[in-house]
């Protein structure tokens, strides 16, 4: 892992994405720098967030794969393991990231995160209390947003 | 007189037992007792000729039951056993085998020494040593915690997919023996051995059941099979014998058993075998001449009139696995060998009712047979193997099942490199590993604790991955391994040069040549230290933070020399360290995440020919203040300085010309109670007056303040 220039394994696991892409996911390494990732999750079917799409950065930093990437949403969702920063509360990203996971697997966690969203583990305190209380609302409210802020919000990309 | 005889035989007075026996005989007429005991005292006192013509007088005068040929049988046995099993050169160079069953390995599980056995055979062996290096295993091994190493398990499952399926068929096989279904056991076997055509257990285990169905043809044929393959494997002659002696062949069958007992003189079942045959000889033999032609016809009389010729030497025995041509041997079976048939199977093919001979023994015997083939089985295992299953050891294997990919580290990416596997069975490049343990002492794939692992700080490669890399993947692992060697040279070759950077340490201040302990607890400086070791480099640059940012360190720093490391169960290290060349940073960089710099190494300025008296007397009073200073601490004090500092330094002669001027004002530097920024400020001075005068006001100010 020691030298100069893109680790190896960076190299390896970007042709992967981009070869054998994540059903629902694409994630795009930008032109300038070749640890910072474009990412665009489609909501998970069946969920409040269906139809939208939402646009993340995933940034490797130096010592990937010894510390976790840095994901964070850039569109806005309303979530309770999001806030309002769009920064994600995932166990992976934490405490229990290890090398041996890889730039897939937590695309893959924050896809589950979508279906299947955490209460009891906020980080988005209100959005967490509304979940508990009445859950219908709060799912009709991330309904509301993934309208309002995850549909025709995707600029046209380059085809690559 | 008789008596006399029998003394002498029990104090091992073999010749002179003889001797009394015949005078006996002689004296007062033959009788079988008097022969019995005469030929039993040349066959102990090693002169089988005489002991035969003899045994077969005694044959003549009186009924003689094959126990009684107890002392021919010691007799023989001891003269033909190996005089160390060690005399087989082993092949430890494995790589699909298992060394104690010798056979493919099942369910295969690493231990500490980086050598891999079966599961099952490392957990039943009551070897304390490895087989292939003796190191010292932990007994008792819990199964509990044996875990398969998963990769090497795949990756012969996938490469061995009919010898797998052969294993299967055996357990099958055995178990239908063991209801006595014969035929049918004999029918699995064959497709099993179709499966695998070299699996010499197969092929003993079919020899077994044929000879249970009275089809002893058959089962020599398959014993010879088993003996060709495995020359070394005594269970085989065994086979072999039984089946001999079944057909009649005695003096062969007495071949095969001593084959068998000279390479395990334990084996029970060949001893009474062995007594059976010889009574059955003898009960042949004329009384005038022990090789009757009636014997002639027999298979291969001249064998066995060679061993009496030669008084039974060893040598003649088995000839083909004497040292000198196992080489040969390889050769011959390497070269026949095109697929990887030669390995299957697992321990329980070596199986209890393997040994279990039906013939019309005695039931007496049959009772004690099950023992004896526990006894046998182990005692077999300890002997070294030339066999087929470990002379070819890189088989060739399907090129479509050999994928790359499947030995790829799933931290790195790469092809692994020094390849380890933690307790928990997971694989990864040495180096790999250790970086992640660095941060957490889990296993990266399953989380397990490796607390232990890293405690031992073991970093045994795994002999068979390793052997994989190297034989099926020669060119990407000498790549590899290449890469590996370019990035010690790159790490070897820090500051060589201004391009060349150093690792940076920022934390405290050194000083040349004063001792600086370090405690190493941070994830990236415990790899920077390790790579320092590894690279032979030993040193890295110290540096002091001067601002908020962890990238701001002092632009002027001195290198360290690591003296010894010294570990902490937990991977934290204590590091000894002393104070080298003095450096001003160039320019700042990273690697693996910590600092590094471009430096240039600074030195004094040579002192002025004008300046000499000057400097000379001024160091000499500032000496001189130091050592006041000294001098005016509490025992408790000074204690704890020299403690951490070590003694102060005396004059040295070249004060004035040394690079970095005399040892004991570093010392002193490091040593007073100053601030960072003015020890700094000493450091990247070259001027050797400035830190004098520097020192002298300092010290005038804290001796004014003392007194
Ligand atoms: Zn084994
Ligand atoms: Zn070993
Ligand atoms: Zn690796
Ligand atoms: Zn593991």
């Amino acid at each position: 892992m020691t030298g100069l220039g893109l680790p190896r394994r960076i190299i390896k696991e970007t042709q992967r994405l981009l070869a054998e892409p994540v059903p629902g996911i694409t994630a795009r390494p930008d032109d300038a720098n070749a640890r910072y990732f474009h990412v665009v999750v489609a909501g998970p079917s069946e969920s409040p967030y269906e139809g939208g799409t939402f646009n993340l950065e995933l940034f490797l930093p130096e010592e990937y794969p010894m510390s976790a990437p840095k994901v964070r949403f850039m569109t806005k969702i309303y979530h309770p393991n999001i806030d309002k920063l769009g920064r994600i509360c995932l166990d992976i990203l934490k405490d229990k990231w290890s090398p041996a996971l890889q730039i897939r697997t937590v695309l893959l966690s924050i896809q589950a995160l979508l279906s299947a969203p955490n209460p009891d583990d906020p980080l988005a305190n209100d959005v967490a209390e509304q979940w508990k209380s009445n859950e219908a609302k709060a799912i009709e409210f991330a309904r509301q947003w993934t309208r309002q802020y995850a549909m025709n919000n995707q600029t046209p990309q380059p085809s690559f | 007189m008789v008596d006399l005889a029998r003394q002498a035989f029990e104090t091992n007075n073999f010749d002179l037992a003889a001797e009394i026996y015949d005078r006996t005989i002689r004296e007062h007429g033959p009788s079988a007792e008097l022969y019995f005991g005469l030929a039993d005292s040349y066959a102990r006192a090693g002169n089988f000729r005489r002991a035969f013509d003899t045994y077969s007088k005694a044959f003549r005068y009186g009924k003689i039951v094959p126990d009684q040929l107890e002392h021919l049988v010691t007799a023989l046995i001891k003269t033909v056993a190996m005089e160390s099993p060690a005399k087989l050169t082993l092949n430890k160079n494995v790589i699909f085998t298992c060394l104690i069953c010798r056979n493919l390995l099942r369910e295969p599980v690493t231990i500490r020494c980086g050598h891999s056995f079966c599961r099952n055979c490392i957990l039943r062996d009551q070897k304390e040593t490895c087989r292939n290096c003796e190191t010292l295993i932990d007994r008792p091994l819990r199964a509990s915690q044996l875990k398969c190493n998963v990769l090497l398990a795949t990756v012969i499952d996938k490469w061995f997919p009919s010898e797998y399926r052969a294993a299967r068929l055996k357990t099958e096989a055995n178990a239908i023996f063991e209801k006595e279904k014969f035929d049918t056991a004999i029918e699995l076997y064959n497709e099993a051995i179709k499966l695998a055509p070299r699996d010499h257990i197969l092929l003993s285990n079919r020899s077994r059941a044929y000879a249970a169905l009275n089809k002893f043809k058959k089962a020599l044929e398959d014993a010879e099979k088993v003996v060709m393959l495995r020359p070394d494997w005594p269970k085989g002659y065994f086979r072999k014998g039984s089946a001999l002696y079944e057909l009649g062949h005695y003096e062969e069958a007495v071949v095969a058993m001593l084959q068998c007992l000279s390479l395990d003189t334990s084996v029970s079942t060949a001893k009474v075998l062995l007594s059976k045959t010889l009574h059955k000889i003898l009960s042949l033999l004329p009384p005038d001449d022990p090789k009757s032609v009636d014997l002639q016809k027999h298979l291969n009389p001249s064998l066995f009139d060679r061993l009496i010729q030669s008084n039974f030497n060893p040598g003649l025995l088995l000839p083909h696995i004497s040292t000198a041509t196992v080489d040969q041997l390889k050769q011959i079976i390497g070269d026949t060998v095109s697929t990887a048939a030669n390995f299957i199977d697992g321990p329980n093919a070596d199986s209890r009712p393997d040994f279990q001979q039906k013939t019309n023994d005695s039931t007496e015997e049959q009772a004690s047979t099950s023992q004896e083939n526990h006894e046998l089985h182990r005692k077999s295992e300890k002997i070294p193997c030339v066999g087929s299953s470990q002379i070819k050891e890189s088989p060739n294997v399907d090129s479509s099942l050999v994928s790359k990919e499947d030995f790829e580290c799933s931290l790195c990416y790469r092809l692994l490199y020094q390849p380890v596997t933690t307790p928990c069975g997971h694989t990864f490049c040495c180096q790999c590993l250790y970086r992640c343990l660095d941060h957490c002492a889990d296993c990266p794939l399953c989380k397990s604790s490796l607390v232990q692992y890293l405690a031992e700080r073991r970093q045994t490669v795994t002999q068979s991955v390793e052997g994989i890399l190297e034989n099926y993947f020669p060119e990407a692992y000498s790549e590899r391994r290449k890469n590996h060697e370019d990035e010690m040279v790159e790490l070897a070759s820090m500051g060589v040069d201004k391009q060349h950077d150093i690792p940076i340490f920022v934390c405290t201040l050194a000083f040349p040549k004063v001792p600086c302990p370090l405690h190493i607890f941070e994830p990236r400086y415990r790899l920077m230290v390790r790579q320092c070791m590894e690279s032979g480099t030993r040193q890295f640059g110290m540096c002091i933070c001067v601002g908020e940012a962890e990238e701001d360190f002092s632009d002027y720093g001195c290198m360290l020399e690591i003296r010894d490391v010294r570990y902490f169960p937990d991977g934290r290290s204590l590091v000894d360290c002393i104070g080298g060349k003095r450096f001003r940073v160039l320019s700042k960089g990273k690697r693996d995440g910590y600092n590094t710099a471009k430096v240039e190494y600074m030195m004094d300025n040579p002192v002025k020919e004008n300046e000499i008296q000057e400097m000379t007397s001024l160091l000499n009073k500032v000496y001189d203040m130091c050592k006041n200073w000294i001098d005016s601490l509490s025992s408790s004090q000074k204690q704890q300085i020299l403690n951490h500092f070590g003694e102060y330094p005396g004059r040295e002669p070249d004060e004035l010309t040394a690079a970095n001027g005399p040892m004991w004002q570093w010392w002193m530097i490091a040593v007073l109670p100053l601030q960072p920024s003015i020890q700094l400020t000493l450091l990247s001075t070259s001027r050797l007056k400035k830190r004098l005068l520097g020192l002298r006001q300092i010290l005038g100010f804290l001796n004014s303040k003392n007194n």
